[in-house]
């Protein structure tokens, strides 16, 4: 608060009222009531005072017009300041002039408007203002116009600035009232909860905002009374603020020494005239911080070694492979000043020998308000079976539970985990809707041989071993159980963490429609037993074939072959015919019906009319290979290639109608019109040999058998030699003709299939035709057998997978090779086969390092 | 080039692969033809990733021998020198090489004692590497297969 000190001293002036008139002396005592003279007078700014008068022989005014000096006893200025006069009746004066003189009444004359008017009426004022300094007002001169005033003029108002100091005290830009006594934070008085022991400071600043110099004149010049734990930290930078000056701050530092309010005066002398001292009260409370943690809203005692579940230190069971436990704690401040965690970020330890199971997850604040709480969270994920202990550390400036310690603790625990997989999918245990997905769906397959094998896999996701304890250890149960056998038991224990092991189920239906079992697998798993249904369908179908000379022909066959009865050969087209059989078979597990109707077999094709169907097959074939046969006449009725197609209309599912290609070539009897039904002696030519390879040879001669049934062979043997020996067999081997017996009058082409030859051989050989009417030898010709490449173990002249099969076989024991097998697989000539010439085999066929150089 | 081999034999079963790849998918076939699938990738415990190969419906006996080329294996996001090919149910995984830089691995793997028609065959581990998906895929074009009986599997 300020106050505007206005220090009013006026030791008056005597003011002469000079009333001039033209007759008579006009007096001027009528001023005031109480007229003094000579004494100093104090005035509040702003007021009227009125009393000025004049005393004393100097202030008695003559009659007459003009000028009239009053002397002043006493009018102190001790600075800059106006002087305002009044007419309060409201007389038309003059005022002349006014006359300062400072002690040493040096005549201040002619300063301001001189003469200056002071109008009639109320209010008039006339102002003066003299320079700065002690002056003394020791003579007013007034003068009138009026000679003959007939009014009063009463000068009332002095009217006085003045110079002075005035303190404010700021805290935190808030002016504090001088006495204050109620501290608060807004000012900064009050100080707040301080921690005991620790020390805290405000700043306050000191301001003045008079118009003269402030003076601090206390030692110290800042004071302070009260609480001992008050200071003054910094006391003020001077002992005086000029009007105008710098402001000076001073600082009061409060270390509590115990807890509760402190307070203290701060008091300040100073030469504000009602300021003086200056005082108003710090105040602060001292606080401590005060750490508990509570578990599940349960308090945990400092150092408590006892965990429980009520108090969520104990974290109780939790398998090694399974899901995190994780428990939250809440640590509480209930103290009265900030509670701080001093350890690094997390702030809280795991210590202990199982403290590596235990993981801080959620991190606590680290500074927790007073009556405020922060969180952490610990994750309990053990590693090993059994119990894991650990100790709970948070370290804290709490005075006395630093650090703050609990144990914890859990138990690990282990467990098989069972899965059943098929088709690598995860079969549901109870699972009752068989899918082809995961295998447990086998589709259809014919009861009469048709069999399906699944493969299925026990997986032990778990931590602990997995006991398979059926008998079986995979059952199979339900209506058509039966249809499905355990081809492949699994194999108990499985190892923990993905061991796993398979069992195979095949399935062969016994009747038709589906075929629902259960299959079982009793196990010391959560999943006991595990079960799951399996299905598949029995069916029955047709299957079509047909058969020329044992030989099956394909349906669809288009390249007719003497081989499968298919080509019937020459044939006279005087009248000579040529029938061949076929037979059908039904090997499927249903009745085959023909369902073309009259005729069952029809010929179709160009020469169709050189065909005949002479005897049609039955139009039911009972199933399990039940057959018929049909006979087919050729009948050429031209010279040269006849061709036809028979089709047969079937209810096989997928041959229907069953077709294949026949084909004659009709031909004249002779062209001489000799006799063509004479037997002769056979003629050979000896052919080319083809298709040779390290073991095996094709053949080929020409014969004409003499119209005589003749038969034809191919004889050879080593050469051993450009000649044959002459005292051993040259032709050790016989092989007879593909063609063999022939027939007929013309030149014909045979060949034979040459095997079981030596590699890298030259071997002779010559066709031979032999009837009833003698032997015909072709020439001798040769050829070599080719040799074969080192690890060409099937000796088909390339070196790939089917080679490295047969080495890992024999490498294995699977297999017994002859010893040109087995020099051919010991790859690295150690004269053993074994892995190695495996690996070497293989990694020569990959064409990667290892393989032969 | 040359390089590395890593052979491995184990005793078990047979199985072909036509077509392997991380998502877990059926290879579709037209029927009687050789029915090939992969398992998802799995990751176990440790980190390591693994994918099981299995086969049905193998003709000749079954299957008895399966050799992928080079160019015959792509990963995706696979750390190629931590590959490791074994056989199962029997298969003996006579050389495997995917060490890089070689753009993709080569094995061979027979089984020399049967066939097998339908059942697992070989299992790869490996562990990935960036962030993606790991993925492995093996072109049907650079895969041989061959039956019990000794013939190679048309695919």
């Amino acid at each position: 608060m300020r106050f505007r000190i206005k220090r009013v001293l006026v030791s008056l002036a005597i003011l002469v009222a000079v009333i001039s008139g033209a007759q008579g002396a006009e007096y001027i005592d009528s001023f005031d009531d109480a007229p003094f003279a000579g004494n100093p007078t104090n005035f509040t700014t702003g007021e009227a005072s009125r009393g000025l008068s004049y005393a004393g022989a100097n202030c008695d005014f003559g009659y007459s017009a003009g000028n009239k000096n009053v002397n002043a006893l006493a009018l102190v200025f001790p600075g800059e300041a106006s002087i305002t006069i009044t007419s309060r009746a409201g007389g038309s004066f003059v005022f002349k002039s006014l006359y300062l003189d400072t002690l040493q009444a040096a005549t201040i004359s002619g300063t301001g408007d001189q003469p200056f008017t002071i109008n009639v009426g109320a209010g008039s004022t006339g102002t003066f203002s003299p320079t700065a300094g002690d002056r003394i007002v020791n003579q007013v001169q007034i003068a009138t116009v009026d000679p003959h005033p007939d009014f009063d003029i009463i000068f009332d108002t002095v009217t006085v600035d003045l110079a002075a100091p005035e303190i404010d005290i700021e805290g935190n830009a808030t002016s504090i009232e001088d006495g204050d006594n109620s501290p608060v934070a807004t000012d900064h008085t009050h100080f707040g909860n301080i921690v005991v022991g620790e020390s805290f400071d405000r700043t306050f600043t000191i301001q003045n905002e008079g118009d003269a110099e402030l003076t601090l004149d206390g030692d110290p010049i800042v004071g302070l009374t009260g609480s001992g734990d008050f200071s003054v930290e910094t006391q003020p930078a001077a002992d005086s603020i000029d009007d105008g000056g710098a402001d000076l701050t001073f600082v009061v530092r409060c270390t509590p020494s115990g807890t509760g309010d402190r307070t203290a005066t701060v008091s300040i002398d100073n030469n504000d005239s009602n300021e003086h001292p200056y005082t108003f009260d710090v105040r602060a409370t001292g606080a401590v911080p005060e750490i508990d943690v509570q578990g599940d809203g349960v308090s945990i005692a400092d150092g408590d070694d006892t965990p429980d579940p009520v108090d969520d230190t104990d974290f109780g069971d939790s398998d090694i492979l399974g899901e995190s436990v994780g428990h939250t704690f809440t640590i509480h401040n209930t103290g009265n000043a900030e509670l701080t965690l001093t350890d690094p970020s997390p702030f809280v330890t795991i210590e202990g020998d199982g403290a590596g199971d235990f993981e801080i997850t959620t991190v606590p604040d680290s500074s927790i308000d007073p009556a405020g709480s922060t969180t952490f969270v610990v994750e309990f994920d053990p590693s090993v079976e059994g119990d894991r202990e650990a100790t709970i550390s948070i370290a804290s400036d709490d005075a006395d539970e630093d650090p703050y310690t609990f144990d914890i603790i859990g138990t690990g625990t282990v467990a098989p985990q069972i899965d059943i997989l098929g088709n690598s999918q995860i079969i549901p245990n109870g699972d009752t809707t068989p899918d082809a997905a995961d295998d447990t769906d086998f589709g259809q397959h014919d009861i009469a041989g048709g069999t399906q094998t699944h493969t299925f896999t026990i997986q032990n996701t778990g931590s602990g071993e997995l006991t398979l304890d059926g008998d079986p250890l995979a059952e199979v149960t339900g209506p058509a159980a039966g249809d499905f056998d355990i081809s492949l038991e699994p194999v108990s224990p499985v190892t923990a963490v993905d061991g796993e092991t398979t069992f195979e189920i095949t399935f062969n239906p016994s009747a038709l429609g589906d075929r629902e079992a259960s299959i079982s697998v009793a196990n010391d798993a959560d999943k006991d037993p595990y079960t799951f249904d399996i299905l598949g369908q029995g069916t029955s179908a047709p299957e079509m074939d047909i058969q020329g000379t044992g030989q099956s022909i394909p349906s669809g066959d288009i390249t007719p072959a003497a081989i499968d009865d298919t080509d019937f050969g020459d044939t006279h087209v005087d009248g000579a015919t040529e029938t061949h059989t076929f037979t059908i078979e039904n090997t499927g597990s249903a009745q085959l019906n023909l369902t073309n109707g009259d005729p069952l077999v029809v010929v179709e094709g160009d020469h169709a009319i050189d065909f005949t169907v002479v005897q049609q097959p039955a139009a039911a074939i009972a199933a399990s290979r039940g057959t018929t046969t049909f006979d087919v006449r050729f009948d050429p009725s031209e010279t040269g290639l006849r061709t036809a197609t028979l089709r047969i209309a079937n209810d096989d599912g997928d041959e229907n109608p069953y077709t294949f290609a026949i084909q004659g070539t009709g031909v004249f009897p002779s062209q001489s019109g000799a006799p063509v039904f004479v037997s002769q002696a056979a003629t050979a030519t000896t052919g080319d040999a083809s298709a040779v390879t390290h073991s095996t040879a094709r053949v080929e001669g020409t014969v004409n058998p003499g119209n005589t049934s003749t038969t034809v062979t191919f004889e050879f043997g080593p050469a051993n030699g450009s000649a044959p020996s002459s005292n051993a067999d040259p032709y050790p081997f016989v092989a007879v003709a593909e063609q063999s017996p022939v027939d007929g009058t013309g030149i014909l082409t045979v060949h034979a299939f040459l095997q079981n030859l030596q590699m890298d051989c030259v071997y002779q050989y010559r066709v031979v035709a032999k009837n009833t009417n003698g032997v015909c030898y072709g020439a001798r010709k040769t050829f070599k057998t080719h040799s074969l490449e080192r690890g060409d173990l099937n000796a088909d002249y390339m070196i790939d997978l089917l080679d490295i099969r047969i080495c890992a076989q024999i490498a294995t024991g699977y297999l017994v090779a002859n010893d040109q097998v087995l020099t051919q697989a010991d790859f690295d000539d150690d004269g053993d086969v074994d892995l190695e010439d495996v690996q070497r085999l293989s990694a020569y066929v990959l064409g990667i390092e290892g393989g032969e150089e | 080039m040359r390089r590395g081999i890593q052979s491995h034999l184990i005793l078990g079963c047979v199985a072909i692969v036509l077509l392997l790849t991380g998502c877990s998918t059926w290879w579709e076939v037209a029927d009687s033809t050789p029915q090939v699938l992969a398992s998802a990738p799995y990751q176990q415990p440790n980190g390591a990733w693994e994918v099981t190969l299995s086969v049905a419906d193998m003709p000749g006996g079954g299957l008895a021998g399966i050799l992928v080329q080079e160019g015959g294996f792509v990963f995706t996001n696979i750390d190629e020198d931590s590959i490791y090919a074994s056989g199962l149910n029997g298969f003996l995984v006579t050389a495997q090489d995917f060490s890089a830089p070689s753009p993709s691995g080569v094995l061979a793997a027979v089984h020399p004692a049967a066939g097998i028609t339908a059942g697992k065959v070989l299992k790869l581990s490996f562990r990935a590497k960036g962030t993606g998906t790991p993925a492995v895929s093996i072109q049907s074009s650079k895969l041989v297969l061959s039956s019990d009986e000794g013939t190679i599997i048309e695919q």
